[in-house]
């Protein structure tokens, strides 16, 4: 299929049917330029939010922090009052507003909860490599998938492990919208290099996505942290928060099934 | 309801420096939509999070649109104002801020209010058919056009600036 530009945009937001949603990410494995459009719809995005985000830092114009401490005030007011009639109370009081501010604006925004990925804005907007996908079969042959999916099952988060002559480690487990296990892993290898994201459908480990690895100064192990596609690929796919250390001895003890 | 609107502000702050272009008027904007919000509270079947939103559209449509205060910060970017110090890297990113700025401001109005919705606020297409009274399809395609314009001109930008 080739996807409009419509649907692709729609994509990125996850707001299309399941079947579409499915079909798309079927064509991306399969069709570079297809990645690549994706990329550069992704792009926009990370400029907007990136530009206008600075304004988190700044501190309020006089009017408007008249406005929020008059707010507040009438807040605690009627916390103290609750307070009276229930000595529970409510423990939202002293913070200053810059404080409170910084710590309620969390949720509002579409901010991916790992952190390490969404900081790629920072240098540059456009300034990332845009990413090839590619099939189970492209560059990745069938024997270095059937190594790589083999450490999965056991494989910790974090840990980085040998592989051929090379490492692989994964960055992250979590469940899809699908209800399946998966794992995004980046594998360091001369022939096998990239990011890797594997779903675990039946018993076997599949190859969700491909991205290549930003080309490195000095041999540098990559950190993982400037790939906006794989930002969207996950933000896509990812069913809640990713899984954390107990969650995943759990998705570990039932083979990811 | 006032702890609900002291953490909307943030939010809110980046839907009007998007919309305004300077940082002051975004602030004034917040500042007149809260009041707003404070003397007439939503009706009972809108979020406040929809509610504050379209107050704070229709604000800037009133007044800032009018008195094109956005063409002049487009012209003039407010960006410069923080950029007076250290070193090149932040040279570079305040480049990179002004022309997304400016390419956010050769889109039509429609197309940039959902653009920053969408990737700034994380808000769904229902949410925003909502917020700005318009059918999804509409969202769905406006911000479509919106991401390909964008990148569009952000590239030409960046091959132009070498």
């Amino acid at each position: 299929m080739t996807p409009t530009d419509d649907q692709l945009s729609a994509f990125l937001d996850g707001e299309l049917p399941a079947a579409e949603m499915d079909a798309i990410r079927q064509a991306i494995a399969s069709d570079e330029a297809l990645s690549e459009r994706l990329a550069t719809l992704a792009s926009a995005d990370h400029a907007v939010k990136s530009t206008y985000s600075r304004i988190d830092d700044e501190p309020m114009a006089p009017g408007l922090s008249a406005l929020v401490q008059s707010l507040e005030a009438a807040s605690k007011g009627q916390a103290a009052a609750n307070a009276n009639n229930d000595e529970a109370g409510n423990e939202n009081q002293s913070a200053s507003n810059v404080v409170k501010l910084r710590r309620q604006e969390k949720p509002v925004a579409k901010t991916p909860p790992w952190q390490w990925l969404s900081t790629a804005a920072a240098a540059g907007v456009l300034g990332f490599a845009l990413a090839s996908l590619l099939p189970g079969g492209g560059a990745t042959t069938d024997t270095s998938w059937a190594a790589m999916s083999s450490q999965l099952d056991t494989a910790s988060t974090g840990e980085r492990l040998d592989f051929g002559e090379g490492t692989l480690e994964v960055r992250l487990s979590f469940a899809n919208n699908q209800g399946h296990y998966c794992r995004q892993f980046d594998v360091q290898h001369p022939s096998a290099g990239g990011q890797y994201i594997a779903c675990k459908a039946g018993s076997t480990w599949q190859l969700h996505a491909k991205l290549p690895l930003a080309a490195q100064p000095d041999d540098q192990y990559q950190t993982a942290n400037v790939n906006p596609l794989l930002d969207t690929l996950l933000d896509s796919t990812m069913q809640g928060a990713p899984l954390n250390a107990e969650q995943e001895q759990v998705a570990k003890a039932r083979a990811w099934q | 309801m006032e702890q609900e609107l002291i953490a909307l502000i943030p939010a809110l702050r980046r839907y009007a420096y998007s919309l305004t272009g300077s940082k002051d008027d975004a602030d004034d904007l917040v500042q007149s939509t809260c009041e707003k919000i404070l003397v007439k509270a939503p009706p009972a079947d809108a979020a406040l999070s929809q509610w504050a939103f379209r107050l704070c559209r229709n604000a800037w449509i009133d007044s800032y649109r009018a008195a094109k205060t956005r063409e002049q910060a487009t012209n003039n970017p407010v960006l410069q104002a923080q950029n007076t110090v250290d070193g090149a890297r932040q040279h570079e990113q305040a480049i990179e801020y002004e022309k997304v700025h400016r390419a956010m401001g050769e889109l039509p109005d429609a197309q940039r209010e959902i653009i920053t919705l969408v990737s700034i606020e994380g808000m769904s297409y229902k949410d925003i058919s909502q917020t700005l009274d318009v059918p999804q399809g509409t969202v769905m395609s406006r911000l479509a056009r919106a991401r390909k314009a964008l990148a569009e001109r952000l590239t030409a930008n960046k091959k132009g600036a070498l």
